[in-house]
């Protein structure tokens, strides 16, 4: 498979898989494109590989990890700008998958790729310690630890608020 | 709230992924190629410094390198961060080896001869990329005019199934094939209008046709300029010529029974000096050896061990099937395959201690 054969197949998918490890939609564009124009430079060794997709995947998993880490250093804060509220969203019969979303949001960023990649790319636990470099056991040990700070959270954010009446 | 939160998060995740703009993957593809090719171009500058501090002798040697010279008669005006249309480096004739034409019987035997030549359509391009492998014979060509593939092969049935370009992309359709000619003889031509190219509306066409008996050949195309332009673009490929399918290495020690069943050369705009990219794959049994010669670093910081082959310091890639050797400019990566596929690194280190690296690494007249 030539690169322009992968972009064109795979890129759209690249930009919403990083949507969701990035919570912006520029950012995801802009790390998909710095990361697929690195896989261009190396593409005969990239696209020779088993999976070329997962390759590119892992990539973009350590360039998210690595501009996470400049973004903190220079401290520019972008978390709040995906979490403005759309069209889509407002809508009555998306409000909770909202709402949860932005509970995904707090999860530690480590916790929120296994989720992403075991909920929306629907990888086993094999596939996504192969991704995160790590052993299957630990994927399964924090996507456990992410799951239940969700299910506290979404008890926290539905619990009464009696107190205040 | 839903006691399963599975499900919960799979639609959660789905909605926020499939909200915002509209993905465009063709914008996704002009910025990620113009991108990369700002990474080679800084890459050649930093191995260039690297290889003037520390080999006085090479440095000598590349000052007397050809240069490529922009080739500004092409149409249209290249993007200032897009690729431009270059004088590309040429793969040596092979003297004394018949053309595909001449000697049909040869074709796709020898992966070190190509029984063609399409000097002609890359002597303005961005990219040429030739490849041998057993059976067939190819070589692609991009301008900013104008894309072509090209194999050859000596049964139809050894041709890849076209279109060979973009054979991956999402819902390409072919027309039917329709009766045409080519060089007067029989051939059909079926074609595509699904991705419109950077400089307006192109239309893929696909020759297939018999240019002598026991010769079949493909020929894609993707211009703006109709059917007779393609078939301009077409009649500049020599079949009566052949070239060498040659890299600035040579394999100097392979295990008994080994092969080198293929052979890849890739010239591209920004490339380092002239050689973008160049593969050859041992193949020992069923396990498999690629080795590459690349002309840009293609990773930093990802191989923390130098061990030594022969007179070569190699870099061992942690996942334990991958070796990179830097040399006379040239990155040579060797990768094996997983599991029973894969050479042991004490077989692998044996191969890489016998490769020979061309003096002008530059010039593949000498390679």
């Amino acid at each position: 498979m030539t690169f322009e054969e992968y972009v064109l197949a795979r890129g759209v998918a690249l930009v919403r898989f990083a949507r969701l490890l990035t919570g912006d939609e520029h950012q995801a564009e802009d790390l998909v494109q710095d990361v697929l124009a690195r896989a261009y430079v190396r593409w005969r060794r990239v696209g020779g590989v088993d999976r070329p997709d997962l390759y590119v995947r892992q990539m973009l998993i350590n360039a998210h990890r690595s501009w996470r880490r400049r973004l903190t250093n220079r401290e520019i804060a972008v978390a709040a700008v995906a979490d403005r509220p759309t069209g889509r969203d407002a809508a009555a019969e998306s409000a909770e998958r909202d709402a949860l979303w932005r509970l995904i949001r707090q999860l530690s960023p480590r916790q929120r790729t296994v989720i992403v990649l075991r909920y929306y790319e629907d990888y086993d636990d094999a596939t996504i310690a192969e991704l995160l470099q790590c052993s299957p056991g630990t994927v399964r040990t924090q996507a456990k630890r992410a799951r239940e700070k969700l299910q506290r959270l979404q008890t926290d954010l539905y619990a009464p608020t009696g107190d205040h009446r | 709230m839903s006691t399963d939160l599975d499900p919960e998060l799979s639609a959660s995740l789905q909605a926020r992924a499939d909200a915002g703009s509209p993905i465009d993957p063709e914008p996704l593809l002009s910025a990620a190629v113009a991108r990369g090719q700002r990474i080679r171009t800084r890459r050649r500058t930093a191995t260039a410094a690297l290889a003037v501090a520390t080999l006085a002798a090479l440095a000598a040697t590349t000052a007397l390198l050809p240069r490529q010279h922009p080739d500004t008669s092409m149409e249209p005006a290249p993007a200032s961060t897009g690729p431009r249309n270059v004088n590309l480096a040429k793969l040596p004739e092979a003297a004394g080896q018949p053309g595909a034409t001449v000697r049909p019987d040869l074709v796709g035997t020898d992966p070190g001869v190509l029984h063609f030549s399409v000097d002609a359509l890359a002597a303005a391009s961005w990219r040429v990329v030739w490849s041998a492998e057993p059976g067939v014979e190819i070589a692609e060509v991009q301008r900013t005019d104008f894309r072509t593939y090209l194999a050859v092969a000596q049964a139809r049935s050894k041709l890849p199934a076209p279109p060979l370009f973009f054979s991956g992309g999402p819902g390409l359709v072919l027309s039917a094939p329709v009766q045409t000619s080519v060089a007067g003889r029989a051939a059909t031509v079926r074609t595509s209008d699904l991705y419109p190219d950077h400089g307006g509306p192109s239309r893929l066409y696909v020759f297939e046709w018999e240019p002598v008996n026991g010769l079949w050949a493909r020929f894609e195309v993707w211009t703006s300029g109709g059917q007779q332009r393609a078939l301009q673009i077409l009649d500049q490929v020599r079949f009566d010529q052949a070239r060498r399918c040659v890299l600035p290495i040579r394999l100097g020690y392979l295990p008994p029974g080994a092969t080198v069943p293929d052979c890849a050369v890739d010239f591209s705009y920004g490339a380092p000096d002239l050689l973008s990219f160049g593969n050859l794959t041992v193949i020992d049994n069923k396990r498999r050896l690629s080795i590459q010669a690349e002309g840009s670093w293609p990773g930093s910081g990802e191989y923390p061990r130098p061990l030594k082959a022969g007179p070569y310091q190699v870099y061992a890639d942690p996942n334990g099937r991958m070796w990179t050797i830097l040399a006379k400019g040239l990155f040579i990566t060797a990768s094996t395959g997983a599991g029973k596929n894969s050479l042991t690194q004490a077989e692998v280190f044996r191969i890489l201690a016998g490769i020979r690296i061309a003096d002008q690494v530059g010039n593949p007249a000498t390679w």
